[in-house]
């Protein structure tokens, strides 16, 4: 058991026992990296003081006298009897390639022999501080062990962070360098506004931001007690901290570490004069993942509502056994090959027109052929209709009844035991043979009734030329006519349940209470109520949120969801909706534009097509998402037998292990230690993802789209035109539903269906993902709510309260005063 | 004349392969019916008319809707979604 190692003998293997910063400042030494001198104190001499690993704050430990004179003894083995040095944490988990810890432990500086001792001991508290604990709650990880590093303090003149990666560009292979006066604390602290250097990877300067330095953390400090934040004198505030010269050499440098790591990292640096040091250098856990092999490729938009939250390995790893080559996952996103479409689309279209058409933001109005890209496209146009065209007719003539011939179907498929779950998905969802009955291919006839977008598009310009007196933002109105269809079944339903919930004090009470599910489970089986409660559950159990990932619960495991919608409802749901007599307005308005004639006519039938496909897809949503019930039926029985066998410690780590993984732990062929540890690095990179927006593209520079016209005003895509004033809602998370009132804009960064029976009260709807197909904008359409989708930073920009005036025809939302 | 035939028969066949699938497929039968003896009508009056003329690409029409449904199959099944097990 050794308490101290200097820093020159340490390299990444001793990252168990000194911390990957310290293991990290090791290897750099040793490969020759100017980095300051010093020693570490291992979590052994941590353990040594705190046996056992709590996660509450315990009391300061009486130090051990052995412990206390050997590190004395290292400071004067190492440091000069009056240095100043720096003492910094260095938890076992620290800079690791999971999560970063940055800014949650202490650091302190100009710390001299004497006050060594109490700096060690505040360093190992600081594992406990209230940011530390909540930053360990979020992330869902264990306390770990901390060995804190004693090191030479450099006196730093000018100090900062360099990332080998831009976070926000990382495919460009650009270094950004930020930097500041003094020691680095003001700037990670983010008291600082620095200068920011872009470097391009051929070592040239391309961007220089030369931020306003107010403050500064000076290198010496002659008295302990006093603020160690100074004023920067005003003639170096507004001067750059680095030279031309000096940012290609920590460029250089940067890319050296780069290459050590074989990583992107960020590098803490500092210059004392002329030489420069290395403090930090910790792998860039901010990065989102990248497709692998650079292919250029852009967010699936139609599918992208589904993947608000990225699905999880076992999710992806599934789905990419039935996935094309067209498409990729990254960081569990779905997106297509931009390339591809772009050599098979015999039309001269712009990378923007492109993208835009991929979004489904517009069709191209007027697109010309490509002379060059006309045979090729002509020849797979026809091999398509050749191949497929006979699965398209079949499903223009679909009726829903015949789709139920799914469900037996299916019951049969999952209870075979001779089909695994690859073969399963493949069955179900990979395409039949073209023989087989069109219910077969549930998916393949969900995505084929999404032309109704394009039979739109054609009758929006129909009508330009037939009707131009007919204002074209009532279109949406005349389509939505009193069609049957699941979805607005399943509202239907919701909403019959809530007005039986409040006819009874019994529900009423049950569902106002703080545990509805209980309280619900408490009421007689053969309550009105429970009884109806149960018939929903039979019919749409197998819904849910994010139905696409095989780790999310159905309504039918976990009915707090629908509770609270219920219970939402109830309170606010007595709201007339007026939808079908605006559509016979709509429809008047345009019979008179158009006159009775064959035009009528022809509108008459698109207009019928139209409505078709959209019930098609709602309907076959229906059925298509038992598909995914039944694959998570199927895997959590593996997961049951993995955790009795005590290969898996949690339920719910299955869904982060790859498909060939859960075999091999079935098998035994992978021990449970090599499957916590993987599951555990998983964890965190999901969650990672999910807290970042999706990048749009990768490798092809984005449309440039209209500004916001000014501070207050968001963009972002209609979805179902309309206008409203009204007070925003911030809701996160569908179960939070309840916060919202009647009348109010429904704020939210994604919406899937167990949002829906949140819409028939709603003033106005701003979503953050989505497009004209999402099911936000379906529904919206539905109900006529006005809705905007794709507003990127509604989340972050609006707040709960605030008055917001919505133009979701024109495409953007106006942020008003605060009222509350 | 034959390609020209066979060009029309073409859209035909492919209407008549989804109709009888269609028989399949359930729901408004004797509508689907129709369609097929309405399409069937029209090629054996074609045939009926041109003779061998006719025959030959009506053939080759329903031949190539049918392989081509199947090749199709083939090729998404295992080069497009790939042949891997995991």
């Amino acid at each position: 058991m050794e308490w101290i190692l200097p820093l020159d003998r340490i390299n990444l293997t001793h990252a168990d026992t000194v911390g990957g910063k310290a293991a990290r400042l090791g290897a750099l030494m040793q490969a020759g990296f100017n980095v300051p001198s010093g020693f570490v104190i291992t979590s052994d001499a941590f353990l040594r003081h705190y046996p056992i690993l709590l996660d509450e704050k315990p009391p300061p430990p009486t130090l051990d006298a052995d412990f206390v004179t050997t590190l004395k003894t290292a400071f004067i083995a190492h440091f000069e009897p009056d240095e100043v040095v720096a003492v910094r944490s260095s938890a076992i988990d620290e800079d690791g390639a999971g999560i970063s810890y940055a800014g949650q432990h202490a650091t302190y500086y100009y710390i001299n022999a004497e006050r060594l001792t109490q700096a060690v001991v505040d360093c190992w508290m600081s594992l406990w501080s209230p940011a530390a604990l909540a930053y360990r709650e979020n992330w869902d990880v264990a306390t770990q062990p901390m060995a804190v590093i004693v090191q030479r303090l450099v006196k730093a003149t000018r100090s900062g962070v360099c990332f080998s990666k831009d976070p926000l560009e990382p495919e460009a292979g650009n270094i950004i360098i930020e930097a500041s006066w003094g020691l680095g604390a003001a700037l990670v602290d983010g008291r600082v506004q620095p200068d920011r250097v872009k470097v391009d990877p051929f070592g040239q300067v391309t961007v220089l931001q030369i931020g306003d330095k107010q403050l500064m953390v000076p290198a010496q400090l002659d008295d302990p007690s006093q603020s160690r934040l100074d004023p920067v004198p005003d003639h170096l505030r507004t001067v750059p901290v680095l030279s031309t010269r000096e940012a290609v050499a920590l460029h250089e440098t940067t890319e050296q570490i780069e290459t050590l790591f074989a990583e992107p990292v960020d590098v803490e640096w500092a210059f004392d004069d002329e030489e420069l040091h290395i403090l930090q250098a910790r792998p860039i856990t901010a990065v989102t993942a990248t497709p692998r092999d650079g292919r250029a490729l852009v967010l699936f938009k139609p599918v992208a509502e589904n993947f608000s939250e990225p699905l999880t390995p076992l999710s992806v790893d599934l789905f990419t056994t039935i996935l094309p080559r067209l498409a990729a996952f990254v960081g569990g996103r779905l997106y297509i090959d931009f390339n591809v479409l772009k050599r098979v689309l015999p039309l001269r279209l712009s990378n923007t027109e492109l993208i835009d058409l991929v979004m489904l933001r517009r069709v191209p109005l007027a697109p010309r052929l490509s002379v060059v890209q006309l045979p090729a496209g002509i020849g797979i146009l026809l091999l398509g209709w050749l191949t497929f065209g006979t699965f398209w007719s079949r499903s223009s003539r679909l009726e829903a009844g015949s789709l139920e011939r799914f469900v037996p179907w299916l019951s049969a498929l999952r209870h075979d035991p001779s089909l695994d779950v690859p073969t399963l998905m493949k069955r179900t969802l990979g395409g039949r043979f073209p023989w087989s009955p069109a219910h077969q291919s549930m998916l393949a006839l969900n995505i084929s009734a999404g032309r109704y977008f394009l039979l739109i598009g054609l009758l929006q310009q129909l009508l330009k030329r037939w009707a131009p007196a007919f204002d074209l933002h009532q279109l949406d109105d005349v389509i939505h006519d009193d069609t049957d269809m699941w979805s607005k079944r399943m509202v239907r339903s919701i909403t019959e349940l809530s007005a039986l919930a409040a006819k009874h004090e019994d529900t009423r009470v049950a569902l106002m209470g703080n545990d509805a599910v209980i309280e619900v489970r408490r009421l007689d089986p053969a309550h009105p109520f429970v009884n109806s409660l149960g018939e929903f559950i039979s019919t749409y159990g197998h819904r849910g949120a994010r139905e696409l990932d095989f780790s999310a619960p159905r309504w039918r495991e976990d009915i707090t969801p629908l509770l609270i919608m219920i219970r939402n409802q109830m309170l606010h749901g007595d709201q007339v909706n007026d939808s079908y007599s605006r559509h016979l307005v709509a429809r008047d308005a345009m019979r008179t534009s158009l006159g009775r004639g064959l035009k009528w006519r022809v509108v008459q039938k698109l207009l019928s097509r139209i409505r078709y496909y959209i019930s098609l897809r709602e309907n076959t949503r229906h059925y298509h998402t038992m598909i995914f019930d039944s694959i998570r039926q199927r895997l959590l029985l593996i997961e049951d037998e993995l955790l009795h066998t005590g290969k898996l410690k949690c339920a719910g780590d299955l869904f982060f292990l790859t498909w060939p993984e859960v075999q091999a732990a079935s098998s035994g062929e992978l021990d449970a230690q090599a499957v916590s540890r993987t599951v555990r690095e998983r964890r965190i990179a999901h969650r990672r993802e999910a807290r970042s927006r999706a990048p749009e593209t990768f490798n092809i520079k984005l449309p440039i789209t209209d500004a916001p016209t000014n501070e207050s005003t968001l963009r972002g895509q209609c979805a179902s035109p309309g206008t409203f004033e009204g007070i925003a809602r911030v809701i996160l998370r569908p179960d939070h539903a309840a916060l919202l009132k009647p009348g109010e804009i429904l704020v939210a960064p994604y919406t899937d269906p167990t949002w829906t029976p949140l819409f028939p009260s709603l003033g106005g709807i701003v979503v953050g993902l989505g497009s004209y197909l999402s099911h936000a904008g379906t529904i919206a359409r539905e109900y006529r709510i006005p809705c905007l989708v794709d507003v990127h930073d509604c989340i972050s920009r609006i707040r709960s309260g605030q008055r917001l005036r919505l133009h979701a025809t024109d495409g953007y939302v106006e942020l008003l005063d605060e009222v509350e | 004349m034959t390609v020209l035939v066979y060009l029309l028969a073409l859209p035909l066949a492919s209407e008549l392969t989804a109709s009888l699938l269609g028989l399949r497929d359930g729901g408004r039968t004797p509508w689907r019916l129709v369609r097929v003896l309405l399409v069937a009508l029209v090629l054996l009056s074609l045939i009926r008319w041109l003779g061998d003329m006719a025959t030959y690409p009506i053939g080759a029409a329903l031949a190539t809707i049918v392989s081509m449904q199947i090749i199709g199959y083939l090729v998404w099944r295992f080069f497009v979604i790939g042949i891997r097990q995991p």
